[in-house]
């Protein structure tokens, strides 16, 4: 250790959930994550609540049977995903971080998503961004994030919008 | 980075509230051992609040002096007790070489934190996700769900239970 201060030491490995959606808000967590926390040796968990598209047909209340159009839907929504956690799976290895891709379809919440993502997978924090509507809804907390930090028993850090 | 240059971390501001109990100090370990990078000031805050009348205890009729006299001197021990747990934490802060500046500030907790971290330009917030005064049956305390809402700049919640 050096004489001008120390570094957290190093200890066990470290594993993060990094919540991943596809905004910017999730970019600017993961880019606070590598430059605040990140130190070697953590496997960074990406995860990713899918939601299954819902099917035109149902949008006029008329019941009808789901043919290849819907299965067209839901193959182009799982290779957007797939492609999301694909960037950031790159962005980590340019910044030579381990890690790992997740993604869970979406029941009940995104936020139960992530919160039994984080149980199962065993993780020690949870890093996600938040979507608030700043300006409506005067607070920075969306309700994805709001869920996580209400039902985590892991440290959860919520990166806002701002700064 | 060339080998021989020798690139002094940018120094970060992190602010933890701190309130006595067993919550606050599990915040501050959680930092210490997953976030610390040297070059780090902490600031800790502590929001004081004189004990409520009711606490001071009832007395007969036409003892408002000996209750005013009793509050006071309540107050004021409160006050010492702050005073110290603040002097504690700088002693910690010093034992593990971090620099550290202490805050006492006074009013509604979560109000208090917001403010702090905003006048002292805090990087991002470390804290409990309970402090003395939550009440047991939830995850997270009313204070820590206030800065969640509220604060501007990243926050962590630590539950109670790591250390």
């Amino acid at each position: 250790m050096s004489d001008e201060g120390q570094q957290a030491a190093a200890g066990p490995t470290r594993r993060v959930l990094l919540a991943i959606d596809g905004s910017e808000f999730t970019r600017k967590a993961f880019d606070w994550y590598t430059e605040n926390i990140f130190r070697e040796g953590d496997v960074v968990l990406l995860a990713h609540a899918f939601q299954m598209p819902v099917p035109a047909v149902f949008a006029f209340g008329a019941s009808v049977a789901l043919g290849d159009g819907y299965q067209q839907q839901v193959q182009a929504a799982q290779d957007k995903a797939i492609a999301l956690l694909r960037e950031y799976a790159a962005l980590c290895e340019s910044k030579k971080i381990s890690c790992q891709k997740v993604i869970e379809t979406i029941q009940d919440s995104p936020g139960e998503v992530i919160c039994e993502i984080a149980k199962e997978k065993e993780v020690d924090m949870i890093v996600m961004g938040s979507r608030g509507q700043g300006v409506f809804r005067r607070t920075f907390l969306g309700s994805v994030s709001d869920y996580v930090i209400h039902h985590s028993h892991m440290p959860v850090t919520v990166v806002p919008p701002k700064k | 980075m060339s080998a021989g240059t020798q690139e002094m971390p940018e120094a970060r501001r992190v602010l933890i509230p701190v309130d006595g109990s067993q919550g606050s100090r599990s915040a501050f370990n959680w930092y210490l051992r997953n976030s610390r990078r040297p070059n780090d000031e902490a600031v800790l805050v502590h929001s004081f609040n004189p004990p409520s009348l009711a606490a001071v205890g009832f007395a007969s009729p036409g003892a408002e002096i000996a209750i005013a006299d009793m509050w006071h001197r309540e107050a004021e021990e409160e006050h010492k007790k702050s005073a110290q747990m603040l002097k504690d934490y700088e002693a910690l802060c010093k034992a593990q070489n971090i620099r550290c500046k202490t805050v006492m500030e006074s009013g509604s907790a979560g109000e208090s934190i917001v403010r702090a971290a905003d006048n002292h330009k805090a990087d991002f917030v470390v804290m409990g996700s309970r402090g003395l005064n939550a009440l047991r049956r939830t995850l997270l305390g009313s204070v820590s769900d206030y800065v969640m809402h509220h604060a501007e700049m990243p926050v962590t919640i630590v539950p109670e239970g790591k250390k």
